[in-house]
């Protein structure tokens, strides 16, 4: 019987694990690099570039050089580079599969730079038109072009607040009517003036006929009842009298108020739809608010494209066992037991980053950041950054913030962001297809805000100083816009305040400038003058044709109370009559 | 591989342990059902390459059974996903998932631990299938096998000539 143990085979699997191992520890800089790339390109949906990636496996240690990252929505800029960066793994933590640096050192590195070529891929992965556009800062355009809208149309929409005081009045008088109508039957009646009437004429009889002195005392006793009763019924119609004056004295008035009010309907509405006064006078969203949504909509865009890196396990329950990471086709799928082990499976403790020369392009960064991991909640610390860089156009900048996730459902993000003395005319050579262009003047930006599960609330704060613009090349001339850049050169500072709340995927954006509302309310006056008169004619014609046949029922509307009013005079009358007869 | 496909058409009809050959199968199907690169089958390499086993039939089964792998990927899914996430096995998956060793082998993989457990239970009945095969091979269809026009053929090739003449090794 032959040997079961085949000495040359152990030769041959320990020379194919030897070729293995030489090939890795000879291709391990190219598969390091293109693993880079290739994990980057599909994470940033740019290109990503990268001149120089070398490994050491003796101390796990890694070196990136000049790494460059595109900026997808503008393939000619990086979003970043950096010159180096450089980390050591642990490599006591590589046998549990967790990748753990204890400190990675960034030198070098600069946001916003330019690139040679673009960096676009085909079937780029994200977009921003994944964030709901600020519909309500569509551009304005030429305001003096603009159709003021049909007066019959406003007319018809609204709700005229002529028409609600009619309906609200006629309903009042019936309702006053149905009452006094109530009480009037409440008073003395013609049966009981009927009944006095009677008893006076036999007590004159009885004065004629029987015993004169008897019959004065008894009689004189009787005549002072029926003088006290009839002067009593006298009275209650009287003050019933007194009562329907007042109801109608009142109900007058309100109709005088009512006619009043098609007046105040017509400068409602005028300047509710004239683009006059209150129309336009948030010109800071008008002007501005296009922008500064581009802006705000793309900051959106990279945190929710970053925040999920920061909670790849965002639906593990917090008492299961179990959970599933994503996988890709054909390759399985990872279950994710509970992990006795402290430490997340991947974890940065902290981020050095170090600014180079001033560069004539890019923003130099430098600062921390720490506790970067894609599982917060397996770490004790939260994710902090503190940042500062300066640029040629603008003097310094600085972010801070703290990301916090540890805790399922009540993750909590906090920054803030300031900038100062930004040069307009560079931040408008970034905008895009921006209808102004600034000339000249700085900016100071103070934000400060939070994300507490997916609401925001952000608060912006710009402060403009001789700021100076002029028409883009590409926006299409308007006297209106014209009169708005002449303008803000009269004003040497101001400030636009911008709030963020709501959600990430539809956020709200408030845009005020109050030092700029009597610049709009002028230009707004002006611009529309000459429709203004015509549109104010037509609109009256039209509240007037509505209103002018329930104004008119108006006086008619008191015709109840009007009769009884009447029925009064003659029964006061009667029993006036009567108590002076008996006198 | 036709040089491998003769050495098993001789293995085949020679008097060759059908253990040998069976084994070699097995090993095979193990190996070619999991994802090749798993980390447990640098182990089974090793034994395939340090015992006796029959390389030829191991890398023509390999070849048959890795296309199959293929295939039954989404088999092995949700056959692993099943074992994985059973609650009477979570304790045991648990404890093997916190030994840096079960961190490494990737044993928390639903096609890694769907194939594998898939092949290691069709170790034995495949080794009786396999000797069972080759045992009637021999006996039934040696002979029409020999006299095949394809074997013929392959058999008046200068390559087989040559193999033929060289002293035929332990492999």
């Amino acid at each position: 019987m032959s040997n079961p143990i085949r000495v040359s085979g152990l030769v041959l699997f320990i020379f194919i694990v030897g070729i293995i191992s030489a090939a890795y520890l000879l291709f391990a800089d190219r598969i390091l690099k293109s693993t880079i790339i290739e994990i980057g390109t599909e994470a940033v949906g740019a290109k990503v570039d990268l001149a120089k990636g070398s490994i050491n496996l003796d101390e796990f240690s890694v070196s990136l050089t000049d790494l460059a990252v595109t900026n997808p929505n503008a393939p000619m800029r990086n979003v970043f580079e950096a010159e180096n960066i450089a980390f050591n793994l642990d490599s006591d933590a590589l046998l549990w599969k967790k990748t753990i640096i204890d400190e990675i050192l960034v030198e070098n590195l600069f946001l916003d730079t330019s690139r040679a070529e673009s960096g676009a891929i085909d079937g780029r992965r994200f977009s921003l038109d994944n964030v709901e556009a600020f519909d309500k800062f569509s551009p304005m355009g030429d305001l003096s072009s603009i159709e003021l809208p049909d007066p019959k149309t406003i007319v018809a929409k609204s709700n005229l607040e002529t028409l609600t005081e009619i309906e609200k009045f006629q309903s009042e008088v019936k309702q006053q009517t149905t009452a006094l109508e109530a009480d009037y039957k409440n008073l003395p009646t013609q049966e009981s003036l009927d009944k006095h009437k009677q008893q006076l004429s036999q007590l004159k009889k009885k004065q004629k006929s029987g015993n004169r002195l008897l019959g004065l005392l008894s009689q004189g006793s009787e005549l002072k009842d029926l003088q006290k009763t009839i002067k009593k019924d006298l009275n209650a119609v009287k003050a019933f009298g007194k009562k329907v004056k007042v109801v109608q004295k009142n109900l007058s008035s309100r109709i005088s108020y009512i006619k009043t009010l098609p007046a105040k309907d017509l400068n409602r509405l005028t300047n509710q739809y004239s683009l006059s006064g209150d129309g336009v006078s948030n010109l800071a969203a008008t002007v501005f608010g296009e922008q500064l949504g581009g802006w705000v909509k793309e900051a959106m865009v990279w945190y929710k494209r970053l925040a999920p890196l920061l909670d790849q396990f965002s639906d593990v329950q917090g008492n299961a066992e179990l959970a599933e990471k994503n996988s890709f086709r054909n390759s399985g799928r990872d279950i994710v037991f509970k992990d006795e082990q402290s430490l997340p499976d991947n974890l940065i403790k902290l981020i050095k980053i170090s600014s180079g020369e001033q560069s004539e392009q890019g923003v130099r960064i430098s600062g921390q950041v720490k506790n970067l991991t894609s599982q917060p909640k397996k770490w004790k610390h939260p994710l902090e950054f503190n940042l500062k860089g300066n640029a040629q156009y603008f003097e310094q900048m600085a972010i801070s913030g703290i990301f916090d996730h540890r805790h399922k459902d009540t993750y909590k993000d906090m920054f803030e962001l300031s900038v100062n003395k930004l040069s307009l005319k560079k931040l408008s050579d970034l905008a895009k297809d921006s209808t102004f262009v600034a000339t000249g003047g700085l900016l100071n930006i103070i934000s400060s805000g939070n994300i507490t599960e997916d609401k925001l609330n952000v608060d912006i704060a710009l402060l403009f100083s001789k700021a100076r613009f002029q028409m883009s090349s590409t926006a299409q001339s308007s006297p209106w816009l014209n009169k708005v850049v002449k303008g803000l050169a009269e004003i040497d500072v101001f400030e636009i305040k911008v709030n963020i709340t709501g959600t990430l995927d539809k956020p709200e954006l408030t845009i005020s400038a109050p030092g700029l509302n009597n610049l709009a309310a002028k230009i707004a006056e002006q611009a529309v003058s000459g429709k203004l008169k015509e549109f104010k004619q037509q609109l009256k014609a039209e509240i007037l044709t509505k209103t002018s046949g329930d104004l008119q029922g108006l006086s008619g509307s008191l015709g109840g109370i009007s009769s009884l009013q009447e029925l009064l005079s003659v029964k006061q009358l009667d029993f006036d009559g009567l108590l002076k007869n008996l006198l | 591989m036709i040089r491998m496909f003769i050495k098993l058409l001789k293995a085949l009809s020679s008097d060759a342990n059908p253990n040998s050959l069976a084994i070699a199968i097995c090993f095979a199907a193990i190996m070619g059902l999991t994802p090749l690169a798993s980390p447990h089958n640098i182990l089974f390499l090793f034994i395939i390459l340090f015992f006796r086993i029959h390389l030829s039939t191991f890398i023509i089964a390999l070849s048959g059974f890795a296309i199959l792998g293929l295939l039954l990927d989404p088999v092995f899914d949700q056959f692993g996903y099943y074992l994985l996430t059973d609650s009477s096995l979570t304790h045991v998956w648990t404890s093997i998932y916190n030994l840096s060793l079960g961190r490494l082998s990737l044993f928390n993989n639903t096609i890694i631990m769907g194939s594998l457990i898939f092949s290691l239970l069709l170790f034995i009945p495949l080794f009786f299938f396999s000797k069972w095969l080759i045992i009637r091979y021999r006996i039934s269809f040696n002979k029409w096998v020999a006299k095949s026009k394809l074997i013929v053929l392959l058999k008046s090739s200068s390559l087989f000539q040559m193999f033929a003449n060289t002293r035929e090794n332990s492999l």
